[in-house]
């Protein structure tokens, strides 16, 4: 049953939630990124105690966003989280360069998970606005993005604070995950 | 409700507007207790341009909203702090000026209405805010908003609703009327954004309608401080009263009626806005009138406003700030006391009601935020959000009303911050209000930006001394060490973890809520990381080193399986209670997700276990705890509307110590805020000051109070006045049904407050250890099971080795009725052509009449006696198992010998005497396990046979009960059925004939599912039993014996004690040699429980058998500690965790029995064993002067007649049945 309702939806493009995970390094911006991404009808509620989960809805897509951070150590527990994940926004702090290697390793690593397999990809090279920000291509570098395979990858600059490229990125993933999903 | 709900957001708006007012007025007599908040407020200049502008970019579709700043000086902190609220939303805010012409296009005029469109009035007007609510008519009643403004107050377009208002209301008490105009030409700059549209359809036709500034009859007014709305109606006067309220907490109810009109909004996009000015009266109008209702009655308003702040007072476990508000927003409310005076007729809102209700914000006091979850619930708003109202008076009495903006509540909520407006001029009666505000403020959420800059540790700082330092920081420190990931910062969070919060008495979950009680979980996934991992290094060790001083097996294998556990639950609870997560987790998910790990050892955790983590934690959702600060001042009018506060606590913290939960709460210095009747100050600013950081709240803590505010040197008198207040936290906490707070969607009832158990330290008394200790004797280990003086096993040995005995003669056919075990046949002559072959024998060890403790049958019952019924039975002892017959008149020994080993023996022929039912099989015992005390191998064992008794005399005539009672009580014996690796070998060696029940089975699934059988039918009976029936104890203790089998358990009365102790060496040396490899001496044709293992193989399996059980009791002893921390929040939870403590308990019951029993077992085997060797080297001796053959059979002789309890002469007293009549007798 589940098996078909599932195929049922993404064949006829259901109005179920689809579930992207933001992670990255601590201090990259995720949660400014997190709220940058309620485009559309904003949706306030009272904070709950706990993670940073917010759902939006974009391009008539519902996207259920989960700050999940990106720690080694909690990944077992997100197992049950990535099953469904559409897609991983990955943010990196674009002038932190001293950390870009462990950003490029806990990326590669969480693209690892089966579960992740089939999730697009977006990276935001955050903190564009500040001085000494690597451009998007050098992140993208850093990151060995280029090595990723069989999957849908994009990087974009962004600067969260001033909210650039939020939308550009976002627009990217809705469009994968459409053509993905349909 | 629509009607009420957006008629109230007009309100709000009208407030608001109202605080424009007041600023302008420059504290004008009129401004009430909200001055300080207009001092607050830098500039009011221009909102509605800000306001205008936010929605303009809100409609372009670009969530980017750019705002500029139009007065950085001033505004800048508190757009900063703005900012930073709204960080989600990073408004950017653009000067009003920029704007240009447009500004003036956002005003909108707050309209008189006239009588001429009584359809229109919404408002019916009462002299009476408590007589409006009491009369709630809506229909047809006019409502005048009575203003003691000007009179005929003319809108005027053009007038910037920013311009300063005069105190107009006591200037012109007389005139009663405002009047506003509307523009209807003007472009409506306000609501551009769809989303904010709902408002605008009407508004071009109630601009034509009723915007003429003649105000003749009745003038809507609204109180711009209250939720109130003063209606006067009667008079053809109308006159704007300004109540002299309190700031109100606006955000919260607001959000929610905006979140109610964008519901309408959604249900209907009229999209038909056509005229931009939007007066607040539209949409009044428009609801009463467009849908033809009639109007609505202000005393709904108010009633709903009441209702509505109260229960957002009540409840709001977690949204005491919405992420999104801004530090100051702030409504002003206004006293026009002139107003009052002038109308006496009208009555204004009282002000000790306002106050009640209402929150005073301030500067360095943070906005609170009120949410009623409950009445979210009740409204079905997904989200609220809030509206921004400006209300605008001008001196000559020319008032603008601008719209409000229901985009988001954070929009609104920045929009409203720019509200506040400051009141530079202050007269001394005012002063009081100020500081009471300025007090009030104190109580309000605090966030950390309000707090002074975080001192950085010193070098020379150790963990403590940090600690010290940080201490004022409350609730904050856990975010401030866990902001970066510092080794340091690191350190003094385990020490802050380890040396002030108590965790050792707590399962985790509860933990975890004390934890998120005292110290604000973190944003960033990162940061929360840190915290549970320094928790659950501090939980890990406090458990680990309660079980080590109680000698269990700690629960936990490390700190890393504690984190994974308290992260998922983190992660449940979020999943749960997050509105924004759709799709939950369910309990089975989420056990299984944990379960399933075997990655962090989460598999190791009871099933049990998790189940109840998972009820527990989505009970209730874990609220945000908010510290405030209490002054007499503010008391005085009781501004806590009782209920409204059990998240909120104030805390005296002694000076010089760490912010240490467990000292506060060991002291009891926590003190809930409706229990506190004297002065209790939150220590924050306090003692920030106190130790010579400048506060940059200074303004929040006003000299004349400071002194006496001083946490510090309140502390210890705070904590011994409070001390009854904070015993009342319990009565205070504690469900009480006749209090508004049973309202509480989040609690119900019979529900368990942990927050109030927490903070009375009185965890345990609601924990599960008392039903622990009910089904599990822990001393059961300790049990001894040999008796002081000598054991005869090596008589009854030497009786089964013998050859010459008594026997039990079965004929072949007969076997069939027997349910025997899987036998074997000794000196089987059979294959030898013997004619005797017919005939089996089984050798008698021990016979003899017993009392049985029989089952309580109907036919008993209807006699209600209390005394016991033993029913004597007759037992035998065989090489097969124990057989009872309820009859022995077959008994009938003859002395045959044996031709082939000389000897002669007792024959019995086995005759089908017995009094058994037709057809049936003839148990034959196996599994045997004799022992004196009934639950010295744990309670369950006999439990439901002496509970069936006990339920027998109990329920008296009631004999059906009864007999169900007793027929449980038998399934029950048969359920808990020891499900043994012991059993096992006999199973195995007996190939497992049906005797032997489960023993095949895997053991786990066998008793957790009988168990779980078992739980349903007996579990109350459980509760019922006396747990020392004295029946079974007071006579003849020393007689009784209590029997285990594999099939059911008996209890016998013996005729004395050395009967007893005979019986109970037989039974057990039997059982421990059974199925090994021992000589049993035998006649031909002799069978036997067919052997398998020799002694030392036995002896192997009996230890390996206890070893591992006892590693398993270890670990089910544990789970047991684990379980009876437990908390359980709802009591079907607490009743699922009883059962399944129940349940565990039987099962190490089980364990003890086994391990209990092997260890007799082995005992038994070593001393029959040596005692033989003994012999043996004394018959050597012996044997070279006498010979051995004649010792032998002269003891063997001897054995057997005591054995047998009868020698010639007692056999024919037992024939003649004479010796029963003294058992009778007794």
């Amino acid at each position: 049953g589940n098996i078909f309702s599932s195929m049922f939806d993404k064949l006829w493009g259901s109005n179920k939630e689809l579930r992207i995970l933001i992670l990255g390094l601590d201090g990259a911006g995720k949660t400014t990124i997190l709220y940058r991404l309620q485009i559309g009808e904003v949706v306030t509620t009272k904070p709950t105690i706990g993670f940073n989960v917010e759902t939006l809805s974009y391009k008539n897509l519902k996207l259920n966003v989960w700050d999940l951070g990106g720690q080694t150590s909690i990944r077992p527990y997100w197992r049950c989280y990535y099953a469904d994940t559409a897609a991983v926004i990955f943010v990196v702090d674009s002038t932190d360069k001293d950390r870009m290697s462990t950003a490029s390793k806990e990326l590669h690593l969480m693209l690892q998970e089966e579960e992740l397999q089939d999730a697009a990809l977006l990276v935001f090279a955050n903190k564009q606005d500040q001085p000494g920000a690597l451009s998007a291509s050098e992140v993208s570098k850093e990151l060995n993005l280029v090595e990723l395979k069989d999957r849908s990858w994009s990087i974009v600059a962004s600067s969260a604070i001033k909210g650039e490229g939020i939308t550009e990125g976002l627009d990217w993933l809705i469009d994968v995950i459409k053509e993905e999903q349909l | 409700m629509n009607q009420s709900i957006s008629s109230l957001i007009k309100l709000k708006f009208l407030q608001s507007h109202s605080n424009d007012k007041n600023g302008n007025k420059k504290g004008g007599s009129n401004v009430s207790t909200g001055i300080d908040k207009l001092r607050e407020s830098e500039s009011y200049r221009s909102p509605f341009l800000q306001l205008a502008e936010i929605q303009e970019h809100t409609n372009n579709d670009d969530d980017k909203l750019d705002v500029k700043e139009c007065e950085p000086t001033k505004k800048h902190s508190k757009l900063s702090r703005i900012r930073r609220k709204m960080g989600r939303l990073d408004l950017n805010f653009r000067s009003a000026n920029e704007k240009g012409s447009e500004d003036d296009e956002i005003l909108v005029a707050q309209h008189l209405r006239n009588g001429q469109d009584p359809e229109e009035m919404p408002f019916k007007s009462e002299n009476n805010i408590d007589s409006i609510e009491k009369v709630p008519k809506p229909d047809g009643e006019r409502v005048t908003l009575t203003s003691s403004g000007s009179d005929n107050v003319k809108r005027n377009s053009k007038h910037a609703p920013f311009i300063p208002v005069k105190p107009a209301l006591e200037k012109f008490p007389s005139s009663n009327r405002l009047s506003r105009d509307y523009r209807k030409s003007q472009e409506p700059t306000l609501f551009n954004g769809d989303r904010l549209v709902p408002t605008l359809p009407t508004v071009s036709r109630i601009s034509t309608s009723s915007s003429v500034g003649s105000s003749t009859a009745a003038s809507r007014y609204f109180n711009p401080s209250k939720r109130a709305v003063v209606a006067s109606s009667s008079s053809s006067s109308s006159s704007i009263k300004f109540n002299s309220l309190h700031a109100i907490p606006l955000d919260a109810t607001p959000q929610i009626e905006l979140a109610k009109q964008q519901d309408e909004i959604s249900k209907r996009r009229f999209g038909r806005r056509r005229s931009r000015t939007v007066d607040v009266f539209d949409y009044i109008n428009k609801n009463n009138t467009a849908k033809n209702k009639p109007p609505l009655s202000p005393s709904s308003f108010i009633r709903t406003i009441d209702e509505k702040n109260t229960n957002s007072l009540m409840q709001d476990p977690m949204g005491s700030r919405g992420p999104l508000l801004p530090d100051d927003a702030n409504i002003i409310s206004n006293d026009t006391d002139g107003a009052e005076a002038s109308h006496p007729d009208h009555q204004v809102l009282s002000r000790s009601r306002s106050q009640s209700t209402s929150f005073v914000q301030g500067k360095g006091g943070k906005r609170k935020s009120i949410e009623d979850e409950g009445y979210h619930n009740k409204l079905g708003l997904p989200h609220g959000s809030g509206p921004t109202s400006v209300y605008n008076n001008k001196s000559n009495a020319n008032s603008t009303i601008t719209g409000m903006s229901r985009r988001s509540s954070s929009i609104v909520n920045a929009l409203s911050s720019f509200v506040n407006l400051r009141s530079s001029s202050l007269s001394s009666s005012r002063q009081q209000h100020l500081q009471q505000q300025q007090q009030l403020q104190q109580k309000l959420d605090v966030s950390l930006e309000d707090l002074p800059p975080v001192p950085a540790p010193e070098f020379s700082d150790s963990c403590k001394d940090f600690l010290i330092k940080l201490a004022p920081y409350g609730k904050f420190i856990g975010i401030i060490l866990t902001e970066k990931d510092d080794e340091f910062k690191k350190n003094c969070l385990n020490y802050l973890l380890t040396n002030c919060f108590e965790f050792k008495n707590d399962p985790l979950d509860i933990a975890l809520r004390k934890l998120l009680m005292f110290l604000e979980l973190p944003k960033e996934t990162q940061q929360i990381d840190r915290l549970i991992m320094a928790f659950s290094f501090a939980y890990y060790k406090a458990q680990k080193s309660y079980s080590k001083k109680k000698g269990i097996e700690c629960p936990w294998s490390n700190a890393d399986q504690v984190y994974f556990i308290a992260f998922s639950l983190l992660m449940l609870h979020t999943d749960y209670f997050n509105p924004n997560n759709k799709s939950k987790m369910t309990k089975h998910d989420f056990v299984d997700l944990v379960h399933n790990d075997k990655y962090s050892g989460g598999n190791e955790i009871p099933m049990a276990v998790l189940t109840y983590f998972y009820e527990n934690v989505t009970a209730k959702e874990s609220p945000k705890f908010n510290y405030f600060l209490m002054s007499p001042m503010a008391l005085d009018d009781s501004i806590l509307d009782k209920d409204a506060f059990d998240t909120n606590f104030a805390i005296t913290l002694s000076s010089n110590s760490m912010y240490s939960p467990i000292d506060m709460i060991k002291r009891g210095s926590i003190i809930p805020k409706e229990a506190s009747l004297s002065p209790i100050f939150y220590p924050l600013t306090n003692s920030i000051s106190a130790s010579g950081i400048a506060p940059s709240t200074a303004a929040s803590c006003p000299p004349s109070t400071s002194g006496t505010i001083n946490g510090a040197n309140l502390g210890t008198a705070n904590s011994n006045s409070n001390r009854p207040a904070s015993n009342s936290i319990s009565s205070y906490f504690s469900y009480n049904p006749s209090s508004s707070s049973s309202g509480n969607a989040t609690l119900v009832q019979d529900d368990i407050n942990v927050y109030s158990h927490i903070i009375n330290d009185t965890l345990n008394e609601v924990n599960l250890f008392p039903e622990v200790s009910k089904y599990w004797n822990k001393n059961a280990l300790k049990a001894n099971l040999l008796r002081n003086e000598e054991h005869k096993y090596e008589k009854y040995y030497s009786i089964m080795n013998d050859t010459k005995g008594g026997y039990l003669r079965f004929h072949k056919s007969q076997l069939n009725k027997l349910n025997l075990p899987n036998f074997e046949i000794l000196n089987d002559n059979s294959r030898s052509g013997c004619k005797n072959s017919d005939y089996k024998y089984c050798k008698i060890l021990q016979m003899g009449a017993i009392m049985n403790l029989g089952m309580p049958s109907r036919k008993f019952s209807i006699v209600n006696s209390a005394k016991i019924h033993w029913k004597k039975e007759f037992a035998i002892l065989t090489s097969l198992g124990l057989l009872i017959c309820d009859k022995m008149d077959w008994i009938n020994p003859q002395m045959m010998k044996d031709p082939k080993s000389g000897t002669t023996n007792y024959i019995i022929d086995f005759k089908s005497g017995f009094s058994f039912v037709p057809g049936s099989t003839i148990d034959v015992y196996n599994g045997l396990f004799a022992d004196r005390e009934r639950d010295s191998l744990g309670k369950s064992h006999f439990a439901s046979l002496v509970l069936a008794y006990t339920e027998h005399h109990s329920t008296g005539s009631h004999t059906s009960n009864t007999t169900a009672a007793s027929s449980s009580a038998k399934h029950n014996e048969g359920v808990f059925e020891p499900s043994s690796d012991e059993e096992d070998s006999i199973t195995n060696s007996t190939d497992g004939t049906s005797s032997v029940s489960n023993g095949e089975s895997d053991n786990d699934s066998v008793s957790s599912s009988d168990n779980q059988l078992s739980s349903n039918d007996s579990n109350e009976d459980y509760h019922s039993i006396k747990d020392e029936y004295p029946i079974f104890e007071d006579e003849n203790a020393d007689c009784l014996l209590y029997l285990h089998t594999c099939h059911r358990n008996f209890i016998w009365k013996c005729a004395n004690k050395y009967e007893r102790d005979n019986w109970i060496d037989s039974i057990n040396l039997f059982s421990a040699y059974d199925g090994c490899y021992v000589e049993i001496g035998s006649i031909a044709n002799t069978i036997c429980n067919k052997r398998k293992l020799t002694i030392l193989q036995r002896m192997e399996r009996l230890r390996s058998i206890k070893s591992a059980k006892w590693e398993k009791l270890k670990k089910f002893e544990s789970t047991l500690m684990l379980m009876g921390k437990c908390v359980p929040i709802s009591t079907k939870t607490k009743t699922d965790m009883i059962n399944r403590i129940r349940q565990l308990a039987v099962r190490m019951d089980w364990l003890i029995y086994e391990i209990k029993r092997s260890e007799l077992f082995v005992s038994i085997i070593k001393e029959v064993t040596r005692k033989q060797a003994e012999k043996n080297i004394l018959e050597h001796g012996k044997g070279e002067e006498e010979g051995q053959g004649n010792n032998d059979d002269s003891d063997g002789i001897d054995d057997i007649e005591e054995s047998f309890l009868f020698n010639e002469n007692s056999l024919q007293v037992c024939v003649s049945d004479s010796s029963y009549d003294e058992y009778s007798n007794e």
